[in-house]
């Protein structure tokens, strides 16, 4: 065994930023005489304060805000929001504005998705240092990825007005309804897009993947009709089923030395949110079509392996797709594009499911419909205690018998698994290695 | 007549964010979109270079506005020979605009068929003038109203 990978060694890998990262953070690996002494994802992102920029802003004002908190994901930032305000006033969701959120939230989905599968998690796969050097092998599938990542922004725009930070989200529904033949086009787009979806995620079900199994809580939103995303309960992978409202009582966050973002535990425990939790406790509500395929494709649901987030996320594109379709088939203009709203004083909890987990919210308004108090709570640092264990069983799985390199990228692929927020990136650690051997006598 | 949801229409694309001399690429595409007489081709922005690809896949032409740092402090045009493979500091989701536009090149985007109009400043904090925004729309005008796309030609710096 060479000095570079004997398990003895001290290993101290320092990555002291996290580069090209939406969010600021690092990670923090010592072993020492073959055990883990600390493994850690530090995130020191600054506070960004939105919570308190939305106190005394009146409710239209809301969705627009709420909308730049996140880049990537800012629908679901936006419907959370706008669901707690409604429960606040106590509107009732019209069928159709309840059919359009789920096109906007699946064109988000569709477009989240395919980036992080195609540009940043596939090379962890198949052992590429990145996307360019993937794409030279692999052209075809990438370019199939990127057009079904602009299918998903141009089905952003029908009912988001634009991809990047959507204005078209109001509380009540939406400002504008798409004419007819806007609707049409898309419909075409996503007819010939079918094929395309479903190679594209045969190819990513396909990719080499590491079995991992672990034991863990999950969380996602239930509904009884359909694939659980904007409306419901959350469930849990013991059963629990528990009311949006509950969410208070049964989360709690707490701050840790090393991140600024908080840690959130149910019942004191840490839990797992994301496209898996979502695929193991929904499966049953997928349309039949998706559910044949991923049979079809020898995929079992629960799954304990969390790589298998990829292939979840694989087939909630395939839905996203078809589920679209299915909708903007039957597309009728509505009378108006949303529903009126009575003002009053309240507390309304929500919560949706953003591409890489659920995400929760809480407003308090006044009686003219200002916001007093917000609360939002994303799913990155939902996930980060699970994360962090996920990463010591792995690292310990894998054994210390490995060189600096090979650990990183273990740590790099569990990492990208979560798409987190903070390193939905391909290799995206500045490494900073201090070997030193340990003298074992 | 030409449609505006004609594929061939050249793609107009700024990327950035709300955030200083970043702002270039929106301000740029807000201000074409605003014009009394819409531009023939299609208007789009973008926040992440990691969206840009799937951008250019779909366009048979297009023009990136963005900012950039350098010495100076003006507009540049710039072709995809012009840039290099990686500058290694990557934006969000760990790829900049140089990864972005070589990966769409691998999968078959034609290098002529992009050209670059960067506003160049050595702050990123720099406010963006009124001038530039206006100069770098004539010069999109001028150069998509060309029967043929142009080879680009550095028209030097130009000075707010």
């Amino acid at each position: 065994m060479s000095a570079a990978s004997d398990p003895e060694r001290q290993i101290d890998i320092e990555v002291p930023l996290l580069a090209r990262v939406e969010g600021e953070g690092a990670l923090e690996f010592t072993a020492r005489g073959g055990h883990v002494e600390k493994l850690r994802l530090r995130i020191f992102e600054p506070p960004r304060l939105f919570e308190k920029f939305l106190e005394g802003q009146d409710h239209p004002e809301v969705p627009n805000i709420a909308a730049r908190v996140c880049g990537v994901c800012p629908i679901a930032y936006q419907m959370t929001s706008i669901r707690a305000m409604e429960k606040v006033f106590g509107l009732v969701e019209d069928p159709w504005v309840h059919a359009m959120r789920r096109v906007i939230y699946f064109g988000e989905w569709l477009q989240s998705h395919t980036l992080h599968i195609n540009l940043f998690a596939a090379p962890d796969f198949l052992g590429f240092t990145d996307a360019l050097q993937m794409a030279a092998r692999f052209p075809d599938e990438v370019r199939r990825g990127m057009l079904l990542q602009g299918l998903g922004n141009d089905l952003l725009k029908l009912l988001g007005g634009r991809s990047v930070h959507p204005i078209g989200l109001r509380v009540g529904g939406f400002h504008r309804a798409p004419p007819r033949h806007e609707v049409a086009d898309l419909v075409d787009r996503l007819e010939a897009a079918r094929d395309l979806v479903r190679g594209f995620a045969e190819w990513a079900i396909r990719l080499p993947c590491p079995e991992d199994d672990q034991d863990f809580v999950e969380v996602a939103i239930v509904h009884p009709e359909e694939y659980g995303i904007n409306e419901g309960l959350l469930a849990t992978s013991t059963g629990q089923m528990i009311d949006f409202e509950d969410y208070p009582r049964r989360f709690q966050e707490h701050q840790v030395a090393h991140s600024t973002a908080y840690y959130s535990m149910m019942d004191g425990s840490r839990y797992f949110l994301g496209p898996l939790a979502r695929m193991n406790l929904n499966f049953l509500r997928l349309p039949e079509e998706v559910r044949s395929f991923a049979h079809d494709m020898g995929l079992v649901f629960p799954s304990r392996n969390r790589f298998r987030n990829l292939a979840a996320r694989a087939l909630e594109c395939y839905l996203a797709v078809v589920e679209s379709l299915q909708i903007l088939k039957q597309y009728q203009l509505p009378v108006r594009p949303w529903q009126p709203v009575h003002v009053r004083a309240g507390i309304g909890h929500h919560c949706t499911e953003a591409p890489r987990g659920m995400i929760y919210h809480r407003f308090e308004l006044d009686g003219q419909g200002r916001v007093m108090h917000a609360t939002m709570i994303p799913p990155t640092s939902q996930n980060q205690a699970c994360l962090e264990h996920d990463l010591h069983v792995s690292v310990e799985r894998f054994g210390l018998a490995h060189t600096d390199d090979e650990l990183r990228q273990l740590c790099e692929q569990v990492i990208r698994n979560y798409d987190p927020c903070l390193s939905c990136s391909t290799h995206f650690l500045r490494l900073d290695i201090h070997r030193e051997h340990d003298v074992q006598e | 007549m030409m449609s505006r949801n004609d594929p061939g229409l050249p793609l107009i694309i700024g990327i950035g964010s709300a955030r200083g001399a970043d702002r270039f690429g929106w301000d740029v595409i807000e201000f074409l979109h605003d014009q009394k007489n819409p531009p023939p081709c299609h208007l789009e922005i973008c926040n992440s270079p990691a969206l840009l690809s799937s951008s250019l896949l779909a366009a048979k032409r297009a023009i990136i506005v963005d900012a950039m740092l350098g010495p100076g402090c003006g507009l540049r045009w710039l072709s995809v020979q012009d840039i290099p493979a990686t500058l290694g500091i990557g934006s969000v989701h760990g790829m900049g605009v140089c990864e972005a536009i070589n990966l769409s090149v691998q999968l078959g985007v034609a290098k002529d068929s992009v050209r670059l109009l960067c506003l160049e400043v050595p702050d990123p904090d720099q406010k963006v003038c009124t001038e530039w925004i206006e100069e770098a729309a004539r010069r999109i005008l001028a150069m998509i109203s060309c029967a043929c796309w142009r080879p680009v030609q550095d028209g030097g710096l130009l000075s707010p």
